[in-house]
């Protein structure tokens, strides 16, 4: 039987613990008394329970939602897992590629050589190349002494102090320049012929007249050169032309147009100028060639 | 939102419910540290936060607690008192208590309360938690009365009765 307004007003002070006194010596008496009406009062304490835990659950929600709360996507130990590993792996990188110093002190190269059998040391020791460049004396220097061809190879450049240093671990090969053959090739004139007999008449019946004289060289003393970095390129003073990567000689010929030498190597031209630093061959072209030399 | 912490207690018991995402907003990232140091899984700290937060919104509202009170120190003192239910709980569990066949029925009756209409559902927790008068019900819904508010609480209240024993098979007679 349900519950009548004032009952239900009445089991909800009941509820509460609001009764007392005679009021509540009446409730508890009806309460023995009338089985529906404890019955119905019962309901009534469920359904209260029932709201409290509705009206609780509604908050929370309401306050997870508010937290938006996200699961760690990778767990705590896996991640304490994967520091310690990355840890190690940067330990264990460290430990193999440490300064020199430490190489000394172990018996070993690096970390992973302790698991492999140590090579014997009487391997064949290394050998180091020192090249030595070939300093020659000036072109002046060259044209007083015309036959100071082997002089000049005389003032060689060694780094004696690199060499020093390595001299007692290692065996030091050194490789030089080498010089094949050096003569004396003509230059062939190739200039238009002018009519200088009346010019070199008067030169030679007044001496005293100080006229220019003509100093056009018509021999060169030729040397050539084997580098061993192969090393292609020449050096020319007044009378003398260095050679260097020409394997056939007798290919050589020089040739002059006007104050200009050209030199033919096979069925190339090149042209020579007079440098004292070694030059490359300046190869020439068909469009670039004196009609002279055509 | 901002609320001042002495506001808080006054927005609760005036059930301000936009204060409760501030509130949890603000105490969740330490209570989530509480709640790991006391041995307690991340994925159970919004179970144990929420649960901890509402009881302590529902006891002010509820209860006659002061004004003056530090919301902080309060609310953490609940959340230390819920952590060691929890855990006299797992110490427990296997053993059936009558409390659990109880609690059975009340999540019925909560199910019910979900089914209600909105305005409903404020005016039982208004009247049957809150436990204010009906003058105050009725200046909260902006009844013209406190009778027109009686009567729309008793309308509630007998339409959850009803739904409630249509479901547990209570005889409605």
């Amino acid at each position: 039987m349900p519950l009548t307004i004032h009952e239900r007003h009445l089991a909800d002070r009941y509820l509460s613990g609001e009764l007392s006194g005679i009021e509540l010596e009446e409730f508890n008496a009806k309460l023995e008394s009338d089985a529906s009406f404890k019955e119905a009062v019962e309901l009534q304490k469920l359904i209260y329970s029932g709201i409290a835990h509705a009206r609780e659950e509604d908050l929370k929600k309401r306050i997870r939602t508010a937290i938006s709360y996200r699961k760690a996507s990778v767990p705590f130990g896996l991640k304490l897992i994967l520091t310690f590993l990355i840890v190690l792996v940067l330990g264990i990188t460290f430990w193999s590629y440490l300064g020199n110093e430490f190489e000394k002190l172990k018996p070993y190269d690096n970390f992973i050589s302790l698991f492999k059998r140590q090579e014997k040391t009487d391997t064949i020791p290394k050998k180091k190349t020192v090249y030595i460049a070939k300093t020659e004396k000036t072109p002046e220097e060259s044209t007083q002494n015309p036959d100071s061809a082997a002089a000049d190879t005389s003032s060689i450049k060694v780094d004696s102090a690199e060499v020093a240093n390595n001299a007692s671990n290692e065996d030091i090969e050194v490789k030089r320049d080498i010089l094949i053959a050096s003569f004396s090739l003509p230059v062939t004139d190739k200039t238009k012929q002018q009519d200088e007999s009346l010019s070199k008449d008067v030169a030679q019946k007044l001496p005293d007249a100080d006229l220019p004289q003509d100093d056009r060289v018509d021999t060169f003393i030729v040397e050539f050169w084997v580098s061993p970095i192969h090393y292609k390129g020449y050096k020319m003073s007044k009378n003398k032309l260095v050679l260097f990567g020409l394997e056939n000689m007798e290919d050589v010929k020089l040739f002059r147009v006007n104050s200009s030498i050209f030199m033919r190597y096979g069925e190339a031209w090149y042209s020579m100028i007079y440098t004292y630093d070694f030059t490359p061959y300046q190869k020439l072209k068909d469009s670039e060639m004196p009609a002279e030399l055509k | 939102m901002r609320v001042n912490k002495k506001e808080i207690i006054s927005e609760i018991k005036h059930n301000n419910e936009a204060v409760l995402p501030v509130l949890a907003k603000k105490y969740f990232p330490s209570s989530r540290r509480i709640i790991r140091l006391n041995g307690l899984k991340d994925s159970e700290t919004p179970l144990v936060f929420s649960r901890a937060l509402a009881h302590v919104y529902l006891v002010i509202q509820q209860e006659d607690v002061p004004h003056n009170i530090d919301f902080e120190d309060y609310f953490f003192k609940s959340l230390h008192e819920c952590i060691n239910e929890i855990k006299e709980e797992r110490r427990a569990k296997g053993k059936i208590k009558f409390s659990d066949l109880v609690s059975d029925k009340s999540k019925v009756v909560a199910d019910c309360v979900t089914i209600l209409d909105e305005q409903s559902q404020q005016l039982i927790y208004t009247r049957v938690i809150e436990k204010l008068s009906y003058e105050k019900i009725a200046e909260r819904f902006r009844f013209t009365s406190a009778v027109i508010a009686q009567q729309e609480f008793n309308r509630a209240f007998n339409q959850l009765e009803s739904i409630v024993k249509v479901r547990m098979n209570i005889s409605l007679n």
